[in-house]
């Protein structure tokens, strides 16, 4: 729908989320009558002409009554959304060509429930999922995104938004993310795995590849090791998990490189990349990232995964 | 037909939405099925059963497609036709209605076609007020509009539970009322319709009517329907000599009486001289029909009311209303009046044969007595004489009714005593005719009104004497002197198969019955009877003088933009007030309180078991108490799961609770010591 209010205050009314969020008031709530609620609206009007006419009390009583909810409805849907608090959700990592999912926090702090809350966009006109939340709790709503190309993507508007309690009326706020959402390059599919993969293994620090066979015994885990190589049955008998070690593989470190990869196409290239993250995250195995304008040293675990990947998103395009 | 499918097909939204949708298009739909053509309710019943299966069921669903469902319409609309006999019309509009709103259940295939139904519901939920405006009607229709509203909120995407959404309709529906009534108040009530509705079709109404026929009048006591009540603005007449003037019957047709086709038009000779009179207010419910009732003779027509020469008071409009007004009656109004030749001739007319034994009986009469008040006499003692009975259920009369009555059964009601009555008069020269009305009523100790039901129906003879003019001569009174003196209750009260309202033994149901008489007569005269005038004088009351009718517009359109302000404002206003701090921090601000008064008094900075232990030594009589509230505080404060049990347990103890004061002369010696940490800020992690 079109924007009801003037550009420059914009600002004002589509607030940009920070990390200390926004807390939605009068100035960033609009409503409106749903088709529904305008056929509901008419069909009072028309009760209330005709009962006048034919000066019946009780069917004026009646047709008052049907205008007083649509009124009452209507301050019970701004009531739904006034003071409720916004906060971005962590990202949770997406690659490009899958859908972006939004994630947000809501705050009830008005000690009243509130209910049917859902996300959507220009794009994507409904959530599928709407939620309830009680007085003063914490929910989180998810909405997704139509696929996009790697790198930054601003979510651009997104719509709070609830037609509680009838369905008759909606209430909207606008807002935006201050913080772009990171899109990975895709990753190349698994079994594309390049055999050179192995032999440029072999050329980085450490003499052996990265799946060593030799088990050396347990390690208690630590932040940062594959779920993979949780030894679950000796974790059961213990009250810390234990992470299997293999020779080699906690010391050695791999270098993956731009050059490497032995495509030209810079996209390619970005993708076979991400690929090798993944696999060495999967696998466990310490990686460094070289790309022509960025270098990150060997590292492992979701942090470190991160910063590989948001480099290959934010390369520049070719 | 059967699709080839095994799955059925996905339900539109959940199943518990769907039933409760189909729960209120039945409450709204179901009143109107009883005016409709039989064949028509009965198959739109039968429609919504299927439906109601279906969603209930895993079964295959089918549903017709849209030519069956054409054809399905076709019918209904046919039938509509034939049966009120025009296309447009309120009855023909509304039974459309219904049927389409039943058809509408086949289709409903997403949400929106679900809240088209309600939409529809809501519709007909007021057309329902043309029929009735009861203050029954008006709660079943705010039931209805309940349960219709319910179905607004359930109909949403989401999995909220049912409560909550009853919770919030009642929270809806509360919020709505006094809007509500600002608006009722200031709508602006039209003078005049803009525009009327085409004409009704013949329906069937209970009430007095333009003709009687033997068992027309004892059907109609069966009814409990209030027809008028009454309040007198002078003392009452004693209930004896309390008739109300109905429809007055000429002509005998077969075994029918009936009133003019064309009411007298002179209006009849205003008296030269009366008394004071009985001055009362009398208020109509609605019947579609045109007789106005009063106390007889009344004086003169109301405004909107005619006086016909036979003193029949008629509305030139319908009563689709209920309607109030004002009449003066008085007893000696229709004495000695002027005779019109034709009135007499009509006032003697009798078939050419029939009841040969009646006219022979007559004959002797009119033979034997010279003066007609003699032959009132004898016709009156020929009843008396001969042990009639008066019975609500008389045996079957078949051919020569009054024949039959006369002199084989002589059992009867009141249409029969009067009708035979009448016959006999003018049989022996006497012209006479029948007024048909009510007798009696009963008098409402709470609402000090009178109500007259359709069970006060009666009908008596009026004759024509030289010199008296025309004499109310009731022959049912000569039978059942207590009919007239006690009331009908009394006077059938021994019958078998009497509906319970006819019985006065039941006192509780009597008192129930005052009770609810008089909630619907004040909401008859303070709701129905709200119009254009009334709504004058409210506001003029309330110093608004003369408001005009753009004004009172404008009003409503400033109450409509101000309701959300004034709404939040108030919301905000009752949070504040009820503060919302959870029971254990009020109960134990109340054990400080009273610990405060015997001189121990909590720092902002302490702990509830800090405190207690502290008030404890000072107040060594009270210390295993004041340690026990305290624990219990500090439990019930922090701990997730508190049952309620524990907080009474608690509640009850610190109320018992009485601290015994601090020995005047002793020292607090924590006190003396920490005086100078007042002046720090607290230690948050230690507050109370």
């Amino acid at each position: 729908m079109p924007h009801p209010w003037p550009p420059w205050k914009l600002s004002k009314t589509q607030p940009a989320i920070g990390e200390n969020g926004v807390r939605l008031n009068y100035r960033t709530i609009f409503i409106l009558p749903e088709p529904l609620g305008v056929v509901y609206g008419l069909m009072a009007m028309t009760m209330i002409v005709g009962s006048l006419n034919f000066a019946i009390n009780p069917a004026v009583v009646l047709a008052c009554l049907f205008t007083s909810i649509l009124l009452v409805a209507l301050t019970q849907t701004h009531r739904n959304l006034l003071g409720l608090m916004i906060l971005p959700a962590p990202p949770i990592p997406v690659f490009a060509g899958e859908r972006i999912p939004v994630g947000l926090v809501l705050k009830e702090m008005n000690r009243r429930p509130r209910f049917t809350l859902g996300l959507k966009s220009p794009t994507v006109p409904e959530t599928a999922r709407l939620i309830n939340l009680d007085a003063k709790q914490t929910g989180y709503l998810e909405h997704y995104l139509p696929p996009h190309r790697r790198g930054p993507m601003h979510t651009g508007r997104l719509t709070l938004y609830s037609r509680f309690p009838l369905g008759l009326i909606i209430a909207w706020s606008h807002f935006e993310l201050a913080k772009p959402i990171i899109v990975y390059p895709k990753p190349e599919p698994k079994t594309m795995i390049p055999p050179s993969w192995d032999t440029r293994q072999g050329q980085g620090e450490g003499a052996h590849g990265p799946a060593g066979d030799d088990f050396i015994g347990l390690e208690n885990w630590q932040p940062g090791d594959s779920p993979r190589k949780i030894h679950w049955k000796a974790s059961a008998q213990h009250s810390t998990l234990l992470v299997k070690r293999f020779e080699g593989t906690t010391s050695e470190k791999t270098w993956l490189r731009w050059e490497d990869t032995g495509l030209t196409e810079v996209e390619a290239r970005l993708s076979r990349l991400c690929r090798w993250v993944l696999n060495a995250e999967e696998q466990g195995q310490p990686y460094g990232l070289i790309l022509p304008n960025v270098t990150i040293p060997p590292g492992i675990g979701d942090a470190h995964r991160h910063r590989c990947l948001e480099a290959l998103a934010m390369f520049p395009q070719s | 037909m059967m699709p080839h499918a095994t799955i059925p097909p996905p339900l539109p939204c959940p199943r518990h939405v769907l039933v409760w949708g189909w729960i209120a298009s039945i409450f709204s739909l179901s009143p109107h099925l009883l005016s409709m053509p039989p064949a028509l309710s009965v198959g739109c019943l039968v429609v919504g059963l299927y439906w109601l299966w279906n969603v209930l069921g895993n079964h295959q669903r089918w549903f017709p497609g849209s030519y069956v469902q054409l054809f399905f319409l076709a019918t209904s609309l046919l039938t509509i036709r034939i049966t009120y006999g025009q296309w447009l019309g309120r009855e023909t509009a509304t039974a459309f209605l219904v049927t389409l709103a039943f058809l509408k259940m086949f289709e409903l295939r997403r949400e929106r076609d679900l809240f088209v139904l309600v939409l529809l519901g809501y519709f007909l939920l007021i057309t329902q007020f043309f029929q009735s405006q009861s203050l029954l009607q008006t709660f079943y229709a705010i039931a209805t509009a309940t349960v219709s509203t319910l179905v607004l909120v359930l109909n949403h995407r989401s999995e909220t539970p049912l409560k909550i959404c009853w919770h919030q309709t009642g929270k809806t529906i509360l919020q709505a009322l006094p809007l509500t009534g600002i608006f009722f108040l200031l709508l602006p009530r039209l003078h005049a319709p803009l525009w009327t509705s085409p004409a009704t079709a013949k329906q069937t109404i209970t009430g007095l009517s333009e003709s009687m026929q033997p068992g027309s009048i004892s059907q109609l006591i069966l009814s409990s329907k209030v027809v008028f009540r009454v309040r007198f603005l002078t003392p009452p007449p004693s209930p004896a000599t309390m008739y109300w003037r109905g429809p007055v019957l000429w002509q005998l047709r077969g075994e029918t009486w009936h009133s003019l086709a064309v009411p007298l038009s002179h209006p009849p000779p205003r008296p030269k001289h009366f008394g004071p009179g009985w001055i009362h207010e009398v208020t109509m419910e609605p019947n579609s029909l045109r007789y106005m009732f009063a106390l007889e003779f009344p004086q003169a027509a109301p405004p909107g009311g005619q006086l016909s020469r036979d003193r029949q008071m008629v509305s030139l409009e319908p009563i689709d209303t209920a309607i109030r007004y004002t009449v003066i009656s008085h007893p000696d109004f229709s004495k000695k009046p002027s005779f019109l030749e034709l009135d007499k001739s009509w006032a003697l007319a009798l078939p050419g044969s029939g009841n040969a034994r009646a006219r022979r009986l007559a004959q002797t009469w009119r033979e034997t007595f010279s003066h007609p008040e003699a032959i009132v006499r004898a016709g009156l003692d020929y009843f008396v004489a001969n042990a009639f009975v008066y019975t609500l259920s008389p045996p079957l009369l078949a051919h020569d009714s009054i024949d039959g009555f006369l002199f084989d059964t002589r059992k009867g009601f009141c249409e029969h005593y009067a009708g035979a009555f009448t016959f006999l008069m003018r049989s022996a020269g006497v012209p006479a005719r029948i007024v048909t009305g009510y007798q009696g009523g009963t008098l409402n100790p709470l609402g000090d009104h009178l109500t007259v039901r359709n069970s006060d129906a009666h009908a008596w003879t009026e004759a024509w004497l030289p010199d008296q003019g025309w004499v109310r001569i009731d022959p049912t009174a000569v039978v059942s002197p207590s009919r007239v003196e006690t009331g009908i209750q009394e006077a059938i009260a021994r019958e078998p198969g009497i509906p319970p309202s006819l019985n006065p033994k039941n006192g509780l149901l009597q008192q129930w019955r005052n009770v609810w008489d008089l909630a619907d007569h004040r909401w008859n005269q303070i709701v129905l009877g709200f119009d254009a005038e009334k709504q004058m004088a409210f506001w003029s009351y309330l110093g608004w003088s003369q408001p005009e009718s753009w004004e009172l517009v404008v009003a409503l359109l400033l109450a409509t933009a101000a309701f959300p302000f004034i709404f939040s404002l108030l919301a905000r206003v009752v949070k504040s007030a009820s503060g919302s701090k959870d029971v254990t921090e009020v109960m134990y601000q109340k054990f400080c309180r009273k610990l405060a008064r015997a001189g121990v008094a909590r720092f902002p900075w302490e702990g509830a078991l800090t405190f207690g232990e502290r008030a404890g030594s000072l107040l060594p009589q009270n210390r295993t108490e004041i340690l026990l509230i305290a624990k219990n505080c500090s439990e019930l404060r922090y701990e997730k799961n508190t049952s309620p049990d524990k907080i009474h347990a608690l509640d009850r103890r610190i109320r018992a609770f009485k601290p015994q004061g601090k020995q005047p002369g002793e020292r607090d010696p924590l006190r003396a010591k920490t005086k100078t940490l007042e002046a720090l800020p607290p230690n948050p992690r230690r507050g109370g």
